[in-house]
């Protein structure tokens, strides 16, 4: 099944009773099969945005569909099959720091009963050896420099082949290094992969490069609006 | 006037919100790994050993410490006060009642609050400032069957394996440490111990020691899945942990005597 469309309809959030909205009225098509950049001044809700999409947060009304479903009338089960279709990177932290990056990255497979065990350890060191982390697998989070977790956060969000990507400030504390790691595996997943929705919260000009017929979406007062529409389908530009 | 009504009102209505959504998490903790139909065994076995090492085995000398303490104390003081009144025979009823139905159930759960209690209150607040919890989510991880369903698996087990250790060493070792200060026949303390023992007194145990593990891990679950931006929240919800968990633990505690009591059994 393929993941084809992604749209707020009237879509009210607050994460708590009596705090002002995050996100009012918000109504938007999402831009699909293509790099979307999210833009938006700080606490404007962009990270919110993507805890909606991601379904980690509960919206207090309006829709939120995917490929036409309600996702608030889905539980957690049900939702599952959609989220693991979405690989996301959060700004910091996302890594559970009581286990070693292994067992970290391993921990899904486990969960899911997904793939045997010759193939999940291929595919994680294949990610360990891309971001050059292979030599401090075995260590937990906080033990390692700020930048290889950066650079962890990001290969996890690849684990499961995604067909959206969802990338919140990807290059904050990234080396150039692991920015061409990420992008040249942006464009192998979109290649080889089922990788076809890329959205990024980023305002960095240096990324943007690499993608230069993106989307744009402003996140501005509650609302959310889609700035400019690429008039072609894009693979990354190395 | 008005306003307090109000309040108490607000107040009351809050609170039966929080306690739905309590139980709400208990029983969606269970559900669901239920309906996950043991795929994810191996992630929560691990995650429940663990658990039961911490609040099980790390706690054994502590609570051995307390049981050999606590019984040499009621065991030294029944038998002679006991004497003074020539009931000595029934010096095994009252050790039962006092060690295995009240005490055993007690101190387990107190030591268990502070240790364990505290510690799984503030290890899932810290998740949740670190992201840790929407991290799991993201991965479709359910945090209610991931993280508290095998807290409560095993604490529940852990309470109720402290709780037997607490009565073998109380009522063993307790018997050994007061023979030194005043001699006691063996046999006639065993035959004492066997007479009073009843299915009554291991049902009640068992009963009590398995609410109070689900009431400690539950509370703290809950008090640290609310937990939810600043680190700050982190040591307040483990006093919360310990005030609610004390105050429940208690009142399950005595409202079980109280039935057995009314119920007629001895």
């Amino acid at each position: 099944m393929d993941l084809n469309k992604l749209e707020f309809k009237n879509l009210y959030f607050r994460y708590e009773q009596g705090e002002t909205f995050l996100l009012e009225k918000a109504t938007l098509d999402f831009p699909m099969n293509q790099v979307s950049f999210i833009h938006g001044s700080t606490g404007a809700g962009k990270s919110t945005l993507f805890k909606v999409m991601l379904g980690i947060v509960t919206i207090e009304s309006g829709d939120y569909l995917i490929n036409g479903l309600k996702v608030q009338n889905m539980s957690f089960e049900e939702f599952k099959w959609y989220r693991l279709q979405m690989g996301y990177a959060f700004d910091v932290g996302g890594l559970i720091s009581n286990l070693n990056l292994i067992d970290n990255f391993q921990l899904p497979f486990d969960y899911h009963g997904i793939l045997d065990k010759k193939m999940i350890k291929e595919r994680i060191d294949f990610y360990f050896d891309r971001f050059n982390l292979s030599s401090i697998k075995h260590l937990r989070p906080s033990m390692i420099s700020s930048g290889a977790r950066k650079a962890a956060i990001l290969a996890k969000a690849f684990l499961f082949h995604p067909q959206a990507l969802y990338l919140n400030n990807p290059t904050l504390g990234l080396n150039q290094e692991h920015m061409g790691t990420l992008v040249s595996l942006i464009e192998q997943h979109q290649k080889e992969f089922n990788l076809k929705h890329i959205f990024i919260i980023s305002d960095d000009q240096e990324l943007m490069k690499f993608f230069p017929q993106h989307a744009q979406i402003n996140v501005h007062q509650g609302q959310i609006s889609l700035v400019t529409k690429p008039s072609l389908k894009l693979a990354g530009n190395l | 006037m008005l306003k307090a009504i109000d309040n108490l009102g607000k107040y009351t209505v809050d609170q039966a919100r929080s306690l739905t959504s309590f139980f709400l998490m208990i029983y969606l903790s269970f559900r669901q790994t239920i309906l996950s139909r043991g795929k994810n065994l191996k992630p929560l076995l691990s995650v429940t050993i663990s658990q039961i090492y911490f609040t099980g085995c790390m706690a054994m000398p502590l609570i051995g410490f307390l049981a050999l303490a606590t019984g040499s104390i009621v065991i030294l003081q029944s038998t002679h006060q006991l004497s003074l009144f020539g009931s000595s025979d029934m010096m095994g009823n009252l050790l039962t009642i006092i060690i295995v139905r009240e005490l055993g159930p007690m101190i387990t759960a107190l030591i268990v609050i502070a240790r364990s209690g505290t510690a799984v209150a503030s290890e899932l607040g810290n998740m949740q400032v670190n992201k840790e919890i929407d991290a799991m989510k993201v991965m479709s991880i359910d945090p209610l069957v991931y993280l508290v369903f095998p807290r409560l698996l095993g604490g529940v087990i852990s309470v109720l394996c402290l709780a037997f250790y607490f009565n073998i060493i109380a009522l063993g070792g307790g018997f050994v440490v007061a023979s030194f200060l005043k001699p006691l026949s063996f046999s006639f303390y065993m035959d004492s111990l066997a007479r009073a023992l009843t299915h009554t007194d291991f049902i009640l145990s068992v009963v009590k020691n398995c609410i109070s593990g689900v009431l400690i891990f539950a509370i703290a679950s809950y008090v640290g899945l609310k937990v939810k931006q600043s680190p700050h929240e982190v040591p307040q919800a483990a006093t919360k942990a310990v005030v609610l968990s004390i105050g429940f633990v208690t009142l399950s505690n005595v409202s079980l005597t109280l039935i057995t009591y009314l119920m007629g059994a001895r």
